[in-house]
């Protein structure tokens, strides 16, 4: 039995924030996320992300420049999503540069199971 | 007892931190955070800053879900000459985290070593990160 939690939203505003960007071209979504991605903020990425990743967009580039803190519980939750776009037929692509954001992909050797680039530039000029 | 005073080593070391926060995903930030400056402090490069705190956060993370209903979670973090130790752990009947888990790999990975284990109603973790070689006596070995 757990007690209300009254802040968790705020809690999780607190950590990330996930916002829509402009990518200029019809069928992209560009989702910007900044923050920490831990096991209490992963499911407001995850309910983003899925929003996202539905016909008629045909890619989406989750830019995560930003992010300063990616757990095990995001990783996860990526996986899952970049299957799930898989079986959609839409692109997903993340955009990290770091060492807080690429590790964590690293260390778990799931680098291969996503198309990671270093800028949304070099992520759009893959729709290309 | 209500669970407060599980895992209370005595204060061999007077430079340990010890911190106990409610067994909620809500106090993560806080427990990176004092990594992270455990890590400063003890001159770890910023690569092994943030991996420190990514270990300690999945210590943590698997530990809160196995942990009692309003339970606590205790951290220990013990700076040693050589190595940074962490310490935690929670009240649960449960068995130690899966090693089996990304959340493990991660820790295994981006620590000298780590193992989890459970006793008496309580599931413990603890890992531990080698520091930076100061001052070499030689300058044969290259730091990576």
């Amino acid at each position: 039995m757990s007690k209300p939690e009254p802040n968790a939203d705020a809690d999780v505003a607190r950590l990330v924030s996930i916002a829509p960007a402009d990518s200029g071209r019809d069928g992209v979504v560009v989702l910007t996320v900044s923050g920490e991605l831990d096991m209490l903020s992963t499911d407001a990425l995850t309910e983003r992300l899925d929003e996202a990743l539905q016909p008629p967009a045909e890619a989406v580039v989750l830019d995560l420049t930003d992010v300063r803190f990616l757990g095990s519980a995001a990783l996860s939750a990526l996986l899952k999503s970049a299957e799930e776009a898989k079986a959609n037929g839409i692109r997903l692509i993340l955009v990290a540069s770091k060492h807080a954001t690429l590790r964590p992909f690293e260390v778990t050797g799931i680098s291969d199971s996503f198309t990671i680039r270093p800028t949304v530039d070099d992520a759009l000029a893959l729709l290309d | 007892m209500d669970g407060a005073d599980h895992h209370a080593p005595a204060i061999a070391a007077r430079d340990d931190v010890e911190i106990r926060l409610g067994a909620e995903a809500v106090h993560l930030p806080v427990v990176r955070a004092v990594a992270v400056t455990i890590a400063m402090r003890a001159d770890l490069d910023l690569d092994a800053i943030s991996d420190l705190e990514l270990a300690v956060d999945e210590a943590c993370s698997s530990l809160i879900v196995l942990a009692r209903p309003d339970s606590l979670l205790i951290c220990r973090f013990t700076v040693r000459d050589e190595e940074i130790v962490f310490r935690a752990s929670v009240a649960s009947d449960r068995e130690p985290p899966s090693t089996q888990t990304f959340g493990w790999r991660v820790l295994t990975t981006l620590t000298d070593r780590a193992r989890g284990w459970a006793r008496a109603g309580q599931v413990h973790i603890e890992l531990a990160k080698a520091k930076p070689v100061s001052a070499p006596e030689g300058r044969a070995e290259e730091i990576h």
